[in-house]
C-alpha cells in the first residue's frame, strides 16, 4: 500500500508529513508574538478568522539553522489546527509502506519512520506525538 | 447615562408602542363600527399602564390625564356609558396628541401646551352622564348578593354560633397599592373569622380604595381588634346582618351542607390569593388587568433595552475569561474537588453564555430590507440596471455581527454593480436579460450563517486573476500553479489586487471585515454565467469591551473591567529601589508591563500607567500608549497556549492581526 507524503525542508534536513494530515500550506504574514511561552512557539496568526499557533519545528527538534521563511504547513488533529514553520515545501511523494524504515532508538520521539527519496533520508513527523509534546509542556 | 434618562428612554419607547396600539384599536373600531368588550378592556389596560409609567418618571399631568381616561373606559366597561362615534373620535385625537407629547418628551421640548389641548378633549369626554353617575356611585354602599355556595358557608357559620357582620372599609392609599391592602385585609380578617364574601371578589378587580366584606366572627371585639392593625385604613363601618336579611333559611342550610366545606374553600381561596399576589408582585405591571390570560401573556415577554443586553453580554464575556483563568489555576493544584466544581461551573457558564447569545439574535431581514434601495442607488451611480432579490431574511444573527456585516456586504454589492454587471446594451448583445440581477440568500449551517451573493455579470476569470496576481507580485508563480480553482479566486482578495482595467479592487477590505468577525469569504466565478460570493459568519460571538494599549511595537487588549483608571506618568518615586506611583494621595507599586511579560524592557520611559486592583490593593503597570476602547471578539487560544500566564485569550483586530487579551492582575506579583 502506498502512502502519500508532503516532503519539506527545515534547514538542511528533509522531513515529511502524511498528506492526509495536512490541511494546507500557507504563507504567514503578521505573526503576533506571545510572551511567557517556550522558545519554540513563534506566535499566533490569523488564518481566515481562526487563531492558529505557529511553532518552530527546527527549535522543537533541535535542528541548527533557521526555518525563518514565512511558509508554514498547517496540520490538524480532531480539535484544532497547528502551523509548523518550515524552510520550504519540496513536493508530494508516494512511498510504499514496505519502504518505511523504523527510526533508530536514539532518534527523536517525533519521528515515526524514515524513508529514502532520491537517495536522501527523509524523516516522517508523527503529528499526534507533536501535539502531545506541545500540550505536555 | 443617568438612571432618570434611562427610565425616560424606556418610557418613551414603551409609551410609543402603547399609543400605537390605542390608535390601532380605535381605527379598527371606527372601520368595523363594532366595539368588542375585549377592545374596551385593552384600552383600559393600556391607559392604566401609561398612567403608571408616567407616574414613575414624574410626569404627573400625563399620569392624571391617563387616569381620567381610564375612568371613562371603566364606566364603559360597567355599562354606564356608551362609546359613540364622537367619543371614539375624541379618543383618537387624544391618542395622537399623546404621541406628540411623547415626541416632545424625547426631544426635551415643552409638553404643557399639548397637555392643555388633551385636557380640553378629556373634559369634553367627561361631560355627560358619567360624571354624576360615576362619582355618586362611590359613596353608596354596594349591594351584596350571595351565591348559593356562599349561602351555605354563611348558614354553617350561623349554625356554629358565629355572628355575621358586613364591614365596609376605605383606605387612604393610592389605588395602585390597594391590591396589597386588599390582600392584607383578607388575610388579617380570615385569621379572626370566616370571610363569607369580599367585594371586590378578587384581586384583579381591585380598583377603588374601598372594599366590603361579609364576615362571620365569634365576637365583635375580634373584628375591631383586627381592624386596628390594618395599615392605611381611613374609615370603616359595620352592620350586623341577620341571615334572614340575606334571604337565607339557616335551618335548611345546615341540614344540607357539610361542615368542612367552608374551611376548605377558605383555604383554597387563600392559596389562590397568595399565588396571585406573588404573580402580580413579580410583574408589577397591569395590576388591574381583568383577564388573567392577558397578564399571563404579558409575562412571557418583557422589554429589555439593547444597552442592558449588551452589558449582560459583556459580563458573561468576563465570566468566560474568569472561567479560563480558574481552569488554569486548577491545573496547578491537584484537587479533584476543585476540578469537579470547575467542571460544573464551566458547564453553567457555557450555558449562560449560550442563553445570552440567543437573546441578542436579530433576523437578517433587518439588514436585507434596506438593500434593494441601496442597490438601486448604486445602479444609478454607475449607470447600470440592476435588481436585487433576497431570501432567508428570517435567519437570525447576533446583533453585533449583523451590525458589522453591513459594511462589507454593501462594499461587495458596490464592487458587483461597479465591476461585474454590464451596461444594458452589452448585456443584450451577450444575450443576457437587459437588467442585471443580484440574489442574496441566507441559510444556517450549525453555528454559522452562510450568506451567498449571486450575480449574473461578467465575473472573474481564474486564469486572468492568477496572471494578474503574479504580475502584481502578490503571489509566487510556482505557488500560483499549485493553487486549486477556489484558491485562485482568493488571490483577488489580496490587498492591492485589481484587474488590468482596474476592476475588482477592494475585495480585500470585504474579506478582512468578514474575517475580523471570525468568518470566511470565498468567491467562485464562471465568466459571464454566474459568479458567487460566499460569506460565512458565526451566528454569534463573545464580545468584551477592552482598552487597546501599545507596548513596544505590539498591541494588547485589556478588559475595561480590569482597569481602575489610566494615568499619564511624569515621574516615579523610588523607595528601597522599588518604583512607586503617586495615585490618589497614596504611593502604589508600579511595574513595567514588558518586564511582567518577560519581553524586551529596555525602553526606560513609558508614558502611561494602567491602575488595576488586585486583592483590594492598587498597583500600576506601565505601557507606551493607550489606543482607545473597542468591543472585541473573544477567541480562545489553542490548547498549546491554554495556560500561558497573563494571557486570557485573543482577538482579531480590524487590520487582521491577532491581538492578545491580557489579564494584568494575574501578572502582578
Amino acid at each position: 500500500m502506498e502512502i502519500e507524503f508532503l516532503v519539506f525542508r527545515i534547514g538542511d534536513e528533509l522531513w515529511a508529513i502524511e498528506v492526509r494530515r495536512v490541511r494546507e500550506v500557507v504563507k504567514v504574514r503578521s505573526v503576533t508574538f506571545v510572551p511567557n511561552v517556550p522558545p519554540y512557539i513563534v506566535g499566533v496568526f490569523n488564518l481566515r478568522g481562526q487563531i492558529v499557533t505557529l511553532v518552530s519545528l527546527a527549535k522543537i527538534i533541535g535542528i541548527d539553522g533557521s526555518d525563518s521563511g514565512d511558509k508554514a504547513i498547517v496540520v490538524e488533529d480532531s480539535e484544532e489546527p497547528l502551523a509548523l514553520a518550515i524552510s520550504d515545501v519540496l513536493g508530494v511523494v508516494r512511498v510504499d509502506q514496505s519502504m518505511l524504515i523504523p527510526p533508530p532508538q536514539e532518534a527523536s520521539e517525533l519521528i515515526s519512520a524514515l524513508f529514502r527519496s532520491d537517495g536522501k533520508i527523509v524523516a516522517v513527523l508523527d503529528v499526534d506525538k507533536l501535539y502531545e509534546v506541545l500540550v505536555r509542556s | 447615562m443617568s438612571v432618570d434618562q434611562e427610565l425616560m428612554e424606556v418610557f418613551v419607547s414603551e409609551a410609543r408602542e402603547l399609543i400605537e396600539k390605542v390608535v390601532e384599536i380605535l381605527d379598527h373600531v371606527n372601520r368595523s363600527g363594532e366595539i368588542s368588550k375585549e377592545s374596551v378592556d385593552e384600552l383600559f389596560r393600556i391607559f392604566h399602564t401609561l398612567k403608571g409609567n408616567a407616574a414613575i418618571i414624574g410626569l404627573e399631568k400625563v399620569s392624571s390625564l391617563c387616569h381620567r381616561l381610564e375612568d371613562v373606559l371603566q364606566s364603559v366597561r360597567e355599562g354606564k356609558r356608551i362609546l359613540d362615534r364622537d367619543c371614539i373620535a375624541k379618543l383618537l385625537a387624544i391618542a395622537n396628541k399623546l404621541s406628540d407629547v411623547v415626541s416632545e418628551i424625547e426631544n426635551r421640548g415643552d409638553i404643557d401646551p399639548i397637555l392643555k389641548e388633551i385636557e380640553n378633549l378629556v373634559n369634553s369626554l367627561d361631560n355627560g352622564s358619567i360624571r354624576e353617575e360615576g362619582r355618586a356611585n362611590q359613596s353608596t354602599p354596594v349591594e351584596i348578593r350571595l351565591s348559593d355556595e356562599e349561602k351555605v358557608k354563611l348558614g354553617n357559620a350561623v349554625a356554629r354560633g358565629l355572628h355575621i357582620y358586613r364591614l365596609d372599609m376605605r383606605f387612604s392609599v393610592d389605588p395602585a397599592l390597594m391590591v396589597f391592602r386588599y390582600f392584607q385585609s383578607i388575610h388579617r380578617l380570615s385569621e379572626i373569622g370566616e370571610i363569607i364574601k369580599a367585594i371586590p371578589e378578587n384581586l384583579e378587580n381591585v380598583k377603588s380604595n374601598e372594599m366590603s366584606v361579609v364576615i362571620a366572627v365569634k365576637k365583635l371585639e375580634d373584628l375591631e381588634e383586627a381592624l386596628k392593625n390594618l395599615q392605611d385604613l381611613e374609615s370603616y363601618s359595620y352592620t350586623k346582618l341577620k341571615p334572614e336579611d340575606l334571604g337565607i333559611d339557616v335551618e335548611k342550610m345546615v341540614s344540607e351542607a357539610s361542615d368542612t366545606l367552608s374551611q376548605e374553600s377558605v383555604i383554597s381561596e387563600l392559596e389562590r390569593l397568595v399565588k396571585r399576589v406573588e404573580e402580580l408582585s413579580e410583574t408589577s405591571a397591569s395590576t388591574s388587568s381583568t383577564q388573567q390570560q392577558a397578564s399571563e401573556q404579558k409575562l412571557e415577554e418583557i422589554k429589555v433595552s439593547v444597552k442592558s443586553l449588551d452589558e449582560l453580554f459583556n459580563l458573561v464575556g468576563e465570566l468566560v475569561l474568569i472561567k479560563s483563568r480558574l481552569n488554569s489555576i486548577a491545573q496547578q493544584h491537584d484537587s479533584p474537588q476543585l476540578k469537579e466544581v470547575l467542571t460544573t461551573f464551566s458547564r453553567l457558564v457555557n450555558e449562560l453564555q449560550d442563553q445570552v447569545m440567543r437573546l441578542r439574535l436579530v433576523p437578517l431581514y433587518q439588514l436585507f430590507r434596506s438593500l434593494p434601495a441601496y442597490v438601486k442607488d448604486l445602479a444609478m451611480k454607475y449607470s447600470k440596471d440592476v435588481d436585487l432579490y433576497y431570501e432567508g431574511g428570517e435567519i437570525a444573527l447576533d446583533r453585533k455581527v449583523l451590525e458589522r456585516i453591513v459594511e462589507p456586504l454593501k462594499k461587495l454589492l458596490e464592487i458587483i454593480v461597479r465591476d461585474s454587471i454590464e451596461v444594458s446594451d452589452l448585456r443584450i448583445k451577450k444575450g443576457k436579460p437587459s437588467i442585471g440581477s443580484i440574489k442574496i440568500s441566507a441559510t444556517r449551517e450549525g453555528n454559522q450563517v452562510i450568506i451567498v451573493v449571486e450575480e449574473d455579470g461578467v465575473g472573474l476569470d481564474p486564469e486572468e486573476v492568477k496572471y494578474r496576481a503574479i504580475e502584481l507580485g502578490l503571489v509566487n508563480p510556482t505557488v500560483a500553479d499549485k493553487l486549486s480553482r477556489e484558491e485562485v479566486f482568493l488571490l483577488a482578495t489580496l490587498p492591492g489586487f485589481s484587474l488590468r482595467d482596474g476592476r475588482f479592487s477592494g475585495l480585500d477590505s470585504v474579506r478582512k471585515a468578514i474575517e475580523s468577525l471570525g468568518g470566511a469569504f470565498e468567491i467562485y466565478s464562471h465568466v459571464d454565467t454566474e459568479t458567487r460570493y460566499t460569506i460565512k459568519i458565526p451566528v454569534s460571538m463573545a464580545t468584551l469591551r477592552a482598552l487597546l494599549i501599545k507596548l513596544n511595537d505590539d498591541v494588547y487588549a485589556v478588559p475595561i473591567s480590569n482597569i481602575v483608571t489610566i494615568v499619564s506618568v511624569d515621574s516615579l518615586d523610588t523607595v528601597a529601589s522599588k518604583n512607586l506611583l503617586r495615585f490618589q494621595d497614596k504611593l502604589i507599586p508600579i511595574y513595567d508591563l514588558a518586564t511582567l511579560l518577560g519581553i524586551d524592557s529596555s525602553k526606560d520611559k513609558r508614558r502611561y500607567a494602567i491602575v488595576v486592583e488586585k486583592r483590594s490593593k492598587y498597583s500600576a503597570v506601565l505601557v507606551d500608549e493607550a489606543l482607545g476602547q473597542e468591543d472585541i471578539v473573544v477567541k480562545a487560544l489553542g490548547k498549546t497556549l491554554r495556560n500561558v500566564k497573563g494571557i486570557a485569550g485573543a482577538t482579531i483586530l480590524g487590520d487582521g492581526r491577532v491581538c492578545l487579551i491580557l489579564d494584568i492582575s494575574s501578572l502582578i506579583p
